[in-house]
């Protein structure tokens, strides 16, 4: 049998924009940030995904079919200059290159 | 137990029929995910057992019975949208035991309230097209992975919701156990077993108490865990071929030590079919499987026959002497007195607290013994002296991962010794009745785990005649003790030490015995 070598996951880049969703245990339509970020091999695994912008922890983090996009959300803004950091259990966490700014925020549509 | 008495291999029922369908979309409460609700594609793949090749619909579900019990299964989280059909050898091989079996779909990203409530959405729908064909007190679910805790939840929810289910058998292939915790304890306590492998690329128990080790401790119903120590994630399911090798948790040796997708299979049809049989069959012969006293022939020789299987078994109704619950490490839960002569004091408490590398959700004692000092004696109170009521000695053991008392690779065995009021002992060493093997060691250490197996030994051992021996009294019974002079060192963590029944009627045992 041939090695599987690892498929190692990288993150890329991220976007920001502003949307209104219901969440919460309520599922009040609150306005919060989308985080989308960019990368490769972002698997659909039996562990839940944590993705962090410092130290907050983004709400629902979604893994897209083509294993390389993730999205959620934040209703906090965290602070300028975060790293975002994508982890599953066991393995060190990925960051993207670019650190987290609210210069990149779309207004809402 | 006979070669037809395999259940990886048995079959009540010539033909299987099968079909699928999609019934549509329809949205389900998914809490913990964007957006809840969330869509549910309403499709699954189902098996039946039939008179004729070529059955195709539900009519067509053989005459022999009035009614039929049912499995249904919920697979685990991946990228693929036909997941669910890739249990298809399972449900088939159930569907010519006497099943309807049906695997459904759930959307990729779904977590475990989804996924419990999915599977009740297609109860409705199985239920619409079976129509009193199916026993409804004869039902069993089984889960991979997410699905593995989503059938855990089912069962909470079924309770809590009042949806009046009688599930009869639950099963979880390599599960997490990540959303709760959730137990089957106390009021959703359903017959249990878990399936996991030792070479699992995904659920990987990098964290504690994460894995269906956890889920078997916090179970209280009758149990059993078959943890096959070379087996992965994703060979269970034929629609994710090796998928999990490419996670970054597997070595290439541990990608070479992994048993084949046969292997995977036949543990499957074995131990499923099995459990289902003496669950939802009353099929008391399949017991045998899951207390560890039988292998199915077909798993045992799988691969050459180096498929190694370790088992847990519990069953309700012992009297426990310790569980290391509570207390100073030298009082028993039974309030008895410990003695113990050992190099350092007993370890008592959360496993995964005394050894990093527990998998378990249980609490337990560690002991570590030299050449010098090796004896550890659990007494019983005087209220608890007569065990002449159980027919077997039973704990779960291992030894821990990387004591430097415990030789890399080696077998540890001790003696067993029974003490009673009279002073009469005697002594039995484990490895008649269990291999205490070394952990199974993954090519990435630090997910190697320090995996409990049952071992249970027959009073009678103790009771028989044997020239120049007196038996001991169960009646009044004083003490266990570990005698832990085999092997001039070692180190092992213990718990569950209890006096149980055999399960078998008492009056089969006496006509055995004339």
């Amino acid at each position: 049998m041939s090695e599987h070598p690892p498929r190692t996951t990288a993150l890329q880049s991220y976007e920001l924009d502003e949307v209104e969703v219901p969440i919460g245990e309520a599922k009040q339509t609150v306005r919060a940030i989308r985080i989308t970020i960019h990368g490769q091999n972002i698997f659909l695994r039996a562990p839940e995904p944590i993705v962090r912008i410092g130290d907050t922890e983004i709400l629902y983090p979604r893994i897209e079919p083509d294993e390389q996009t993730i999205t959620g959300y934040i209703t906090d803004q965290p602070p300028e200059g975060a790293a975002i950091t994508l982890e599953y259990p066991g393995l060190v966490p990925v960051a993207v290159p670019e650190r987290f700014t609210m210069s990149k925020l779309q207004p809402a549509s | 137990m006979s070669i037809e008495d395999d259940p990886t291999s048995m079959a009540d029922f010539g033909f299987a029929g099968t079909f699928e369908y999609d019934e549509g979309t329809t949205m389900i409460d998914a809490p913990g995910e964007f957006p809840d609700p969330a869509p549910l594609d309403l499709k699954a793949v189902v098996y039946f057992p039939a008179d004729a090749a070529g059955a195709t619909n539900p009519g067509q579900l053989s005459d022999a019975e009035d009614e039929y019990p049912m499995v249904v299964v919920v697979h685990g989280n991946s990228l693929s949208l036909l997941s669910y059909q890739g249990y298809d050898y399972l449900l088939e091989h159930l569907a010519r035991n006497g099943m309807i079996a049906a695997s459904i779909h759930v959307y990729p990203g779904a977590q475990g309230v989804s996924r419990a409530r999915a599977l009740f959405k297609h109860l409705e729908i199985l239920g619409a097209k079976f129509g009193d064909r199916i026993d409804w007190e004869r039902l069993g679910i089984m889960g991979h992975s997410r699905g593995g805790e989503a059938v855990v939840i089912a069962s909470k929810l079924n309770v809590d919701e009042g949806l009046g289910y009688e599930l009869g058998a639950i099963v979880s292939l390599a599960p997490t156990d990540q959303y709760g915790p959730y137990s089957l304890a106390g009021p959703y306590a359903v017959p249990y077993l878990v399936i996991y492998g030792g070479l699992d690329g995904d659920v990987i128990g990098a964290s504690p108490k994460s894995t269906g080790f956890s889920l078997y401790d916090r179970a209280d119903p009758v149990k059993s865990m078959i943890f096959a120590e070379r087996a992965c994630h994703d060979r269970f399911n034929t629609q994710w071929d090796d998928n999990d090798f490419f996670f970054g948790h597997m070595t290439a040796a541990d990608q070479a030590a992994v048993i084949s997708a046969d292997a995977h299979e036949k543990i499957v049809k074995g131990y499923m079919n099995g459990f289902f049989r003496w669950r939802l069959f009353d099929d008391d012969d399949m017991r045998d499987f899951f207390t560890g006293d039988e292998r199915p022939r077909q798993v045992e020789q799988a691969d050459g026959g180096t498929v190694q299987i370790d088992v847990q078994y519990q069953e309700p109704g012992g009297l426990t002497l310790d569980r290391f619950a509570s207390g100073t490490w030298n009082v028993n839960d039974l309030g008895g007195v410990v003695s113990a002569t050992l190099p350092a004091v007993p370890g008592k408490g959360d496993l995964n607290a005394l050894d990093g590398y527990s998998p378990h959700d249980h609490t337990g004692g560690l002991l570590r013994w030299d050449a010098a000092r090796h004896i550890y004696v659990s007494n019983l109170p005087a209220a608890s002296q007569d065990v002449s009521d159980y027919d077997l000695l039973s704990f779960r053991v291992t030894q821990r991962y990387g004591s430097t008392s415990d030789p890399v690779g080696m077998p540890q065995d001790f003696f067993v010794m029974l003490t009673d009021q009279d002073g009469r002992s005697r002594r039995v060493p484990v490895s008649q009745f269990a291999a205490l093997n070394y952990p199974y060691v993954r090519g990435i250490t630090n997910l190697t785990k320090s995996a409990m197996k049952t071992v249970r030994i027959p009073l009678s051992e103790y009771t028989r005649e044997l020239v120049g021996v007196e038996p001991i009294e169960l009646d009044e019974l004083a003490s266990v003790g570990f005698e832990l002079t085999v092997d001039p060192a070692g180190e092992i963590e213990v718990t569950d030490i209890e006096f149980v029944s055999d399960g078998e009627d008492d009056d089969e045992d006496e006509e055995e015995g004339d």
